[in-house]
């Protein structure tokens, strides 16, 4: 177990990922007890099909995604709630409405400019893209700014959703409380969102809420709960993710189901006063079969996490110049049709949403002599930028070594 | 001086006015019910009284010493705080939000407080007992002494038996009347006539206008007070 946190946790972009992850998830625990509440549930929904819609615009104006989409989501929350407000029946239309215009919207926009391919993907179920240092930085600020704002407010947002009208008749400016319930809701969306997916992310907010709310009996222990249940199952969910190779918004999702359902029937035990049989019963299994492997002092690409971990490298290659990588993969040439020259890259085939959209890897250079097409290679080489005669700058690997293995490996990577 | 006093008030849902032609005043430990059929503007009324309402016409007018807070309101129960966790306490002590301003934490004056209200209710032992499996009864007197915490002075009462059984609506009634003569103002709306005229020193009957108020034995001798007891009240 331990083994496989280390190893995880080699990877600079997982730890990013999980520092990001378990604050939001955090956050959406904490907001989650008063929305679900309050009966807003759906509101988190709708703000994350925004979210969308944002996200695909910015990519399309090539803009920063955090920058666009916080703004248009914290708008739409504020219509949302408006809307919700003024007429229940109304409202829950209005969100279908909002949700699938910007879902339409954005799958729209990506169709027209990079096609429909893993962005979609991604968008849609969450992946453990590589962040880029700002991106997380401003997740950081974001979600403590939302901590702290909770924590500030926390008696004032109790009495707003035990009791509007009392929280009104005593002076407080309950429209002013939903306001920032909503702006909290909006920003923790659009943090948790690339990872999670637009279609999931609702579920950090519903899940842990309802699961502590079948066991717990106080406010403030369904809060505290709610936010340790949260980030175990955040947590457990990357673990899962990794170990299995399975996409990590579905994982973190699936862990929560899992959770909720132990909390029922504990729940459910407890009436009967059976609960300390259960509690030892459910330790006992805890204690889940995984295993692991050392990590090694060279950078190693491995199956798992094949193409989250080279398209980190290529977003944050600026860390990564100058390191060792060592990988296997398909050994590819490509010539040039205006100019002949001949391109050498070790990659593997990458996910898409209806077949292959992207190779995953990187071009290559090595002085000795270069294998066959689609030979099955080990490469170890150190990363370097080199200029193009048209002026781009492009990454590659200068080979200190070059094996074709006889064994093929996995061919088809995530 | 009068406590409370409206003078040719009038109330509106946007177009639509609602009550008309309201004049009274409440003084110091008055029992003020207010009566009358559904939709008479007893509960638009009792929203006025707590200024989330502005009169459409005319003035209410509120005692200096009511200023800044010092009133407790029991609303009518929603239908979310039914399964709603959160322990008695932490109920009863949100009503101490009144006094805490921008603080965002409850003094030990705050937590004395709330817990010398569950003791006068006599549901201390509900403390840490959950809200939403507590009876009828129970979650009445919880909200009671969170109203309590508000009120200084005055307590607004929203139908505050409806939904008990009859023992259990009798209790509340004899707890409302004892805090009644130690001092609490009260203004209750109130369909039950019968406890209403048992109680309450005023009373005040709405029929979308100013049917009747004055002292409850003038409402028994009255025009008004009679049709409505011998109709379907009585």
């Amino acid at each position: 177990m331990l083994n496989i946190l280390l190893e995880m946790f080699s990877y600079a972009f997982l730890v990013r990922a999980v520092i990001v992850g378990l604050l939001v998830s955090l956050c959406a625990a904490l907001l989650g007890v008063s929305l679900v509440l309050k009966r807003y549930s759906m509101i988190g929904d709708g703000l994350s099909h925004v979210g969308f819609g944002a996200l695909a615009i910015a990519t399309a104006l090539n803009a920063a995604p955090l920058a666009v989409s916080v703004p248009v989501v914290v708008l739409a929350a504020f219509l949302l709630l408006r809307l919700s407000e003024n007429n229940r029946i109304k409202g829950d239309a209005a969100i279908a409405l909002i949700s699938t215009s910007a879902l339409a919207i954005g799958v729209a926009v990506i169709s027209l400019t990079t096609g429909m391919n893993t962005d979609v993907c991604n968008y849609l179920f969450g992946s453990i893209l590589a962040m880029s240092k700002s991106d997380v930085n401003l997740s950081v600020a974001l979600a403590a700014a939302v901590l702290l704002l909770f924590i500030l407010f926390y008696h004032k947002i109790f009495a707003v959703t035990f009791d509007e009208t009392f929280a009104q008749a005593a002076g407080l400016q309950t429209g002013l409380y939903n306001t920032l319930l909503a702006l909290l809701t909006a920003i923790t969306i659009v943090l948790g969102m690339r990872m999670m997916g637009a279609l999931l992310i609702s579920s950090l907010i519903i899940f842990p809420a309802l699961t502590s709310m079948q066991l717990c009996k106080k406010f403030q222990t369904v809060t505290l709960c709610s936010a340790l249940v949260s980030v175990v199952c955040f947590f457990s969910g990357v673990v899962c993710s990794y170990v299995y190779a399975t996409p990590t918004g579905a994982s973190v999702v699936i862990v929560n189901i899992l959770v909720f359902l132990l909390f029922w029937l504990a729940g459910l035990l407890k009436e009967r006063g059976a609960l300390k049989i259960f509690t030892a019963l459910v330790i006992c299994l805890a204690a889940l079969p995984l295993y692991g492997q050392e990590p090694g002092k060279i950078i190693e690409i491995k199956d798992k996490l094949f193409v989250a971990q080279t398209n980190d490298v290529y977003y944050n290659a600026r860390d990564y110049l100058g390191k060792t990588f060592k990988y296997e993969g398909i050994f590819s040439v490509y010539e040039a049709p205006d100019t002949g020259q001949k391109y050498y890259s070790v990659i593997r085939y990458g996910p898409g949403c209806c077949g292959i959209d992207l190779n995953a890897g990187f071009e290559v250079r090595y002085d000795g002599a270069y294998p066959r097409q689609d030979d099955w290679v080990e490469v170890t080489g150190v990363l370097e930028e080199y200029k193009e005669a048209d002026g781009g700058k492009y990454l590659r690997l200068s080979l200190s070594s070059l094996k074709v293995l006889p064994v093929r490996g996995q061919e088809y990577v995530k | 001086m009068p406590l409370l006093t409206c003078q040719n008030a009038a109330f509106a849902y946007e177009t639509h006015t609602v009550v008309s032609g309201l004049n009274f005043s409440v003084r110091a430990g008055d029992y003020l019910c207010i009566v009358g059929e559904n939709g008479s503007g007893k509960s638009t009324l009792l929203k006025g009284l707590l200024r989330l309402k502005t009169p459409r016409t005319g003035r209410v007018l509120m005692a200096d010493s009511l200023q800044g807070g010092a009133l407790g309101y029991l609303p009518q129960q929603t239908a979310a705080q039914k399964d709603f966790p959160a322990s008695a306490y932490e109920v009863v002590l949100s009503g101490r939000l009144q006094s805490r301003g921008l603080w965002p934490f409850y003094s030990r004056a705050d937590q004395a407080a709330a817990g010398e209200n569950l003791r006068q209710l006599g549901i201390e032992e509900l403390r840490g007992r959950c809200f939403r499996e507590l009876s009828g009864g129970q979650q009445r007197r919880v909200l009671l002494a969170r109203a309590l915490c508000a009120a200084q002075k005055l307590l607004l009462l929203d139908e505050p038996a409806a939904g008990l059984d009859p023992a259990a609506a009798r209790s509340l009634y004899r707890l409302i009347a004892k805090l009644n003569k130690g001092g609490l103002t009260i203004i209750m709306v109130s369909h039950d006539l019968r406890s209403a005229l048992q109680y309450a020193s005023h009373i005040l009957h709405l029929q979308n206008k100013q049917l009747f108020f004055g002292p409850t034995r003038a409402y028994l001798r009255s025009g008004a007070g009679k049709k409505f007891r011998g109709g379907r009240y009585a």
